[in-house]
């Protein structure tokens, strides 16, 4: 028998570290999609079909709920019920982005970091923590004060900074089925590590990736909100939560829906979020400890 | 112990110096001439060419940094580009009152968050455990800012005598100044609360069902001591490195707090200096901000030892 024909007799054990998780009903997951569905929905139908734009500036200012502005005017005259739900389009818009990039960069690098482990581990995972001890505001700040500030700068600068939270989730299960048996077992058959990495560590990680969307795409609602409030996100006359709740401050006496009715809808976003990353938490890993963001 | 103090110590020197390197390189990538921004629009290039010289523009970038960095350390961080003010006087007349508010919040936080978990773990499953999770859940959905926008609201209405925009030194009048900071503190504390009750309900849950639970139970202990002696004192290392790892959360509130309730603090600084691009006083007071927080941080990780005993004697850390 020569060393080739036994090569292959080395079978590949299947990528999936346990078996897939049973993919039943689960009330907490479902609830998050349905409400974050829901907003996006609203958004997309006010954009297509609505009587006003966002930016629509009218004669009755301030009007509080009526027949013609479901939740009233803003003291432009804008209509409150329009700019809420289409600034629910530039916050998913900056939460999706940012964590998509932040998603995309950090992945590989945890991957990376935990496939190859030593020194190369030791140095990227030296530079994550120490991006990661400075408080994610205090970058976002620096950034936007050098960039003029818009939703592109925001999707930038946010992907970037939350790179590193994915990185690190990452690296913990990927240094976990390094050791395993298939992985081992393609390492001899000859397949080459990007392979390995590929087809076998990556899948073993991505539910932890997939908690960590969320609770990043929670935090990115969360900042841009902060940023726009401070006049350093979003720009008007663009619709942002944050910015609605600043502006509709002056006014809030005469008519409390202009700061409560965006900071609801924050709220209500921001909660979505949470509870679709409670229930990936329990569906993916229902025995594990349940963690918090 | 020696060692896990230097590696702290060593680490968190490492983190402001990185920190410090962003700021500055970050500030020297904004498109435009800083001498002309001093200068005015107006002025001549000879003008221009002094300042240039006196600010040191024509050295290479290292040995600039080199030099502000060499400058802050002894407390220097320059003038402000707009007023010529000093800036490390400006940071220093306008950090306490951000510590202070981070600390306020932190306190307030403690209070009601560990208790909350604590309490809602002992009711596991039961109504008052959901209760409690809700209003975790809704306060870490509910940014601070809004928080206090509402809190305003209601209490510009309901109690007009409520001092709200009036800051006044601790040193001044003490409890006015507690009183003034009161509502910014509880609406950063919320969400900080929040998560420590998050955390401290999964950690109490974690702790009890371990073996050395059961044997103390099995000795005769009381509910009560079991809780106090056996689970709380195991139960706060995670706790303790999650909270520890969630300051910087904190200290990123009190910037946007700080303009809701038009507190003079270092966020108000940040902000405005931003808006007039006013890049001396970014740099000083963002890394002013960034390396307090390192600081308190590196006083969390001295406070390890004290509850976990395995770190006095190995030098080894359990991240939980």
């Amino acid at each position: 028998m020569t060393v080739e024909s036994t090569a292959p007799a080395v079978t590949v054990a299947p990528a999936r570290q346990r078996r897939r998780p049973r993919l039943g009903w689960n009330a907490t997951l479902t609830t998050g999609v349905c409400i974050l569905g829901a907003i996006v929905v609203l958004s997309l139908l006010i954009g297509l079909f609505g009587r006003y734009s966002t930016t629509d500036v009218g004669d009755s200012l301030l009007t509080g709920p009526s027949g013609s502005h479901w939740l009233g005017t803003d003291n432009l005259g804008r209509d409150l019920f329009t700019r809420t739900f289409g600034a629910a389009r530039q916050s998913l818009m900056v939460a999706f982005g940012a964590t998509t990039l932040a998603a995309l960069i950090g992945i590989p690098i945890g991957l990376v970091a935990g496939y190859n482990a030593r020194r190369l581990d030791a140095v990227l995972m030296a530079a994550m923590d120490t991006a990661m001890s400075i408080p994610s505001v205090l970058l976002a700040l620096v950034l936007v004060s050098v960039f003029s500030p818009g939703m592109w700068v925001l999707i930038g600068g946010m992907g970037l900074i939350f790179v590193p939270y994915f990185a690190r989730i990452v690296r913990a299960p990927a240094l976990t089925v390094r050791e395993r048996d298939f992985v081992s077992a393609a390492r001899i058959a000859g397949v080459r590590t990007p392979v390995i990495i590929g087809r076998h560590v990556l899948p073993n990680v991505l539910s932890s990736a997939l908690v960590q969307y969320a609770n990043t795409a929670a935090t990115c609602v969360l900042v841009e909100a902060s940023l726009s409030y401070l006049g350093l996100g979003v720009q008007p006359p663009t619709p942002s939560w944050g910015r609605m709740i600043f502006e509709g401050q002056r006014y809030m006496k005469d008519d409390p829906l202009l700061v409560i009715v965006p900071g609801i809808t924050l709220a209500i976003a921001t909660a979505a979020f949470g509870l679709i990353s409670d229930g990936l938490q329990e569906q993916l890993n229902p025995r594990g400890k349940r963690r918090t963001p | 112990m020696l060692r896990y103090l230097s590696i702290r110590v060593v680490r968190s020197l490492a983190v402001v110096l990185c920190l410090s390197a962003i700021v500055f390189a970050l500030a020297h990538l904004v498109p435009g001439d800083p001498a002309a921004l001093i200068a005015g629009e107006n002025s001549t290039p000879q003008l221009r060419a002094q300042i240039t010289q006196q600010l040191g523009l024509d050295q290479p970038v290292w040995s600039q940094y080199l030099s502000w960095i060499g400058h802050a350390v002894r407390g220097d961080l320059g003038s402000s580009l707009l007023d010529g003010q000093s800036v490390g006087t400006q940071v220093a007349a306008r950090l306490p009152v951000s510590l202070e508010l981070a600390v306020y919040a932190a306190v307030i936080a403690v209070l009601w968050g560990i208790p909350a978990g604590i309490w809602s773990a002992m009711h596991q499953g039961r109504a008052k455990d959901r209760v409690v999770n809700s209003v975790a859940f809704m306060g870490l959905a509910v940014p601070p800012f809004v928080v206090g926008t509402v809190m305003v609201l209601l209490f510009s209405t309901l109690a007009p005598a409520w001092p709200l925009f009036s800051f006044v030194p601790f040193s001044q009048d003490p409890l006015l100044n507690l009183q003034v900071l009161l509502l910014p503190a509880v609406a950063l504390g919320i969400p900080f609360g929040a998560t420590l009750c998050r955390y401290m309900r999964a950690a109490v849950l974690d702790v009890e069902g371990q073996d050395f639970m059961r044997t103390a139970a099995a000795k005769g202990a009381g509910r009560r001591r079991l809780m106090l002696r056996h689970a709380l004192r195991n139960a706060l290392v995670p706790v303790v490195t999650a909270g520890g790892l969630q300051l910087g959360v904190l200290v990123g509130g009190t910037v946007i707090v700080e303009q809701v309730f038009a507190l003079p603090g270092l966020g108000s600084l940040i902000v405005n200096s931003i808006t007039q691009h006013d890049f001396t006083v970014i740099q000083g007071a963002i890394l002013a901000l960034g390396a307090s927080y390192v600081l308190i941080n590196l006083v969390t990780d001295l406070v390890y030892p004290l509850i976990d005993p395995r770190i006095r004697t190995t030098g080894a850390r359990r991240d939980g």
